[in-house]
Formats: C-alpha cells, structure tokens, sequence
C-alpha cells in the first residue's frame, strides 16, 4: 500500500519549514520536489524559508564536536575476545573457542585433540606463540580495560600461530585433553615467560 | 536561497552513516564482532561512533560527558553483539535510543560547559568575528539545554545528525506527526530564546 500524496499547499509548507527549517534536504522525501515547486510561486513561501534560514543559521553556529583520538582510541581498545565471554558465557566461550580453531585438513577436531589454553597475564612483552595445528587455542586476557592485548592466529605449514600484540610479562599455558564428549581433561599447566 | 542553509561547521544532513562505505550491513558486521573479527568491530565504531558522541555532547552540553555517554554505549553494544538479533528497528536506532537513556542518566541540573576555546569556529584571521562565533554558539548551545528532552533529542536528531522524522520516530517511539510537533515546539522555542540577541544571532533589525 503507498502513502497517499496530499497536494502542496502553503498550511504544509508553513509545518514543514517550522519543522525542519529552510534546509530542504532534511525535509520528508516524498513532499520534498512539490514543497520545491510550490516556493517556486509563492512570495509569502519565500518569505518564510528565508526566516527559516536565520534560525538554521543560528543552530549551525554550534561546534561540530568530533569524538577525541582518546575516546575513539578507548573504544576501539575496548573490543577483546575475553570481554565477549564476560558478557555472554554462554555464549561467548563456545564462539571465542571457534575463533581460535586452527584452520588446516588435520583432525583437531577429533575427540582427543589437545586444547591449550593461554592465559595471558599483565606485564610488558610482545610475542608470538606456536602450537600444533591439531591443537585449539584459547586466549585468557586478565588485563585493566584501558590496555587490553590484541592477538591474532595465522596458519603456517600445519601450524597454528599466535600473535599476540600488547603487554604481558608471561602466558601460561593449560594443555587438556578432550574426551569424545568435547569436555576439557586438564592435563597440565605451564608457564611461558615472554622474552 | 535553497542551499540547504548556510551551515558552515555541522555537515550536510547525511543520508545515513555508511556513505562512501563498502555497503556491509550493521547485522552482518555484528554476527562478525561476535565471531571475534576485531576489524569489524573498528567498522561499527567509526561508522557510528563520532554521530553518537556528537549527540550526546549536545543533548548533554558537555562533551567530556557526551564522550563518558559515547563509550559507554559502545561498551554496551560489545556486550550485546552477541545476542544481537537482526530486526526492523537497526543498530543506529539502538545505539541512540542507548545514548539517549544514558544521557538522560547524566544530566543533572546545571548549566552546560561554556565554549571557551575556537577549536571548531575559530576565524584564522578574524579576533572579533571569532569571539562572536564563540558567544553565538553559546547562546544557542544554553537555549538548546533548556528545551524539554524530547524536544532536544528530536532537534539534535533530525536537524544535526541527518535523521529522517520516520527514523527519529521510532528512536522516540511517537509517530512522525508527533516528531514534526516537537521539531516545531523546539525551533519556536529556540527563536524565542534567541529573541534578545536576535539582531546578532538572527540577522534582525
């Protein structure tokens, strides 16, 4: 069903201009060409645009504030795996797991596949990480907001990389097994300090 | 004259926050954010990120405030994109009706910051056109704070960030009728307001 079209009559033109002032770009798309025409033989219709135009003046006089560097440093900054698992554990884990899956034709998925899990503690350091390709990584970030890490996952002859950008002083690693229902078997826990 | 006005420092009222984008759908970039793709989180934020501070600094006054609003939405919309459900209603309609609720949080009963410096409106060669610059956008930034919060959001909406009524209707939750009212309450407020410095803000004698 369309919208009806009302003819343009100077009692609309009189709404739209008090409500969206002279600027006709900000005026409803289906009225916008017949309020043009209609300006077009109306004296009184002019008059009024050109009242409008010196309150649309008056508001553009406002600064165009643009978010500082700083904010939109932070919020980008904000964006990590782990905060994902915060917000949603249900959720988050099981996606956060896919993300860092190695992408290659060996059977990682298979039942007994290792999973080893990073845990990235606070510190200074960047490093990149490898693990066998059969192997799921999963990146544990217990980092302030204002600094979180980035990491990164490549897939180089049959092994997984991670890359992991910003500060740590060590990752611990956690090697489990998994048993055909996909449930972790801890199996053994680790340091890695970064050098 | 037709030019849309003489809008010297806020853009052209855009269509919509993707112009000159690759056309990658808000939905399709969360499902990504939630997957962990961090690039598409960087997408959505400058996507709509500088719309939703902007907004909140004028509805606020303040944008040291407007900037707290701002990151905290986007924390939020983080912790949503993973149970985010496409729907009618859009990610740009979410993120305001978010800033919005929360700039209503913040506001409180004083005044707004005063503009002090000419980092915006500044004349490179003009002192006294700079410092009138400063005094109009002052005058219009206090009698934009004393609108009721509606009124404010709905002017902030359609006539700073480019929202069609339709857009701004649902965002507020009236129809289209009620917005044009409330545009139209608010513009005649604002004439009223500027009213005693009308010869400098409104061109009259």
């Amino acid at each position: 069903m369309s919208a009806k079209i009302e003819p343009m009559t100077l009692d609309r033109l009189c709404e739209l201009i008090d409500a969206y002032g002279a600027a006709w770009e900000r005026w409803p798309d289906q009225e916008r060409d017949l309020a043009l025409v209609f300006i077009t033989t109306s004296a009184e219709a002019q008059g009024l645009i050109e009242e409008a135009q010196l309150l649309d003046a008056a508001l553009d006089s406002l600064p165009t504030p643009e978010p500082s560097a700083v904010l939109r440093s932070s919020v980008l900054d904000a964006y990590t795996p782990s905060k994902l698992i915060a917000a949603n554990e249900n959720h988050g884990l099981v996606t956060t797991i896919a993300q860092w899956r190695p992408r290659s034709n060996s059977s990682w998925h298979k039942a007994a596949a290792a999973t080893v899990m990073f845990g990235v503690l606070c510190g200074v350091g960047v490093s990149q990480v490898f693990a066998p390709a059969s192997t799921i990584v999963i990146v544990q970030q217990n980092l302030p907001d204002f600094n979180p890490p980035t990491a990164d996952q490549l897939l180089q002859n049959d092994v997984a990389a991670l890359s992991l950008g910003g500060e740590f002083l060590a990752i611990t690693t956690d090697t489990a097994l998994q048993n055909e229902n996909g449930n972790d078997e801890a199996e053994d826990d680790s340091e890695v300090p970064l050098t | 004259m037709l030019d849309g006005g003489s809008n010297k420092n806020w853009p052209t009222p855009r269509p919509g926050p993707m112009t000159g984008e690759v056309d990658v759908s808000d939905d399709a970039l969360l499902a990504q954010i939630a997957a962990g793709d961090i690039g598409a989180w960087g997408t959505i934020v400058d996507r709509h990120l500088p719309a939703v501070s902007r907004y909140a600094a004028s509805v606020l006054g303040d944008n040291a405030q407007g900037e707290d609003v701002a990151q905290e939405t986007f924390i939020r919309l983080m912790k949503k994109a993973q149970t985010w459900e496409a729907n009618g209603a859009g990610l740009k309609s979410w993120l305001f009706r978010v800033a919005r609720n929360l700039c209503i949080d913040h506001k409180r009963k004083k005044r707004p910051e005063p503009i002090e410096n000419a980092e915006f409106i500044g004349d490179p060669v003009d002192g006294d056109a700079t410092n009138r610059r400063i005094d109009i956008a002052n005058t219009v930034k206090l009698a934009l704070a004393e609108l009721p919060e509606r009124q404010q959001t709905a002017i902030v909406l359609v006539h700073y960030e480019g929202f069609s009524a339709s857009e701004a209707a649902n965002l507020l939750n009236i129809s289209v009728e009620a917005v044009e009212s409330l545009l139209a309450r608010a513009r005649r407020s604002l004439r009223m307001a500027l009213k005693p410095d009308a010869a400098e803000l409104l061109g009259e004698r």
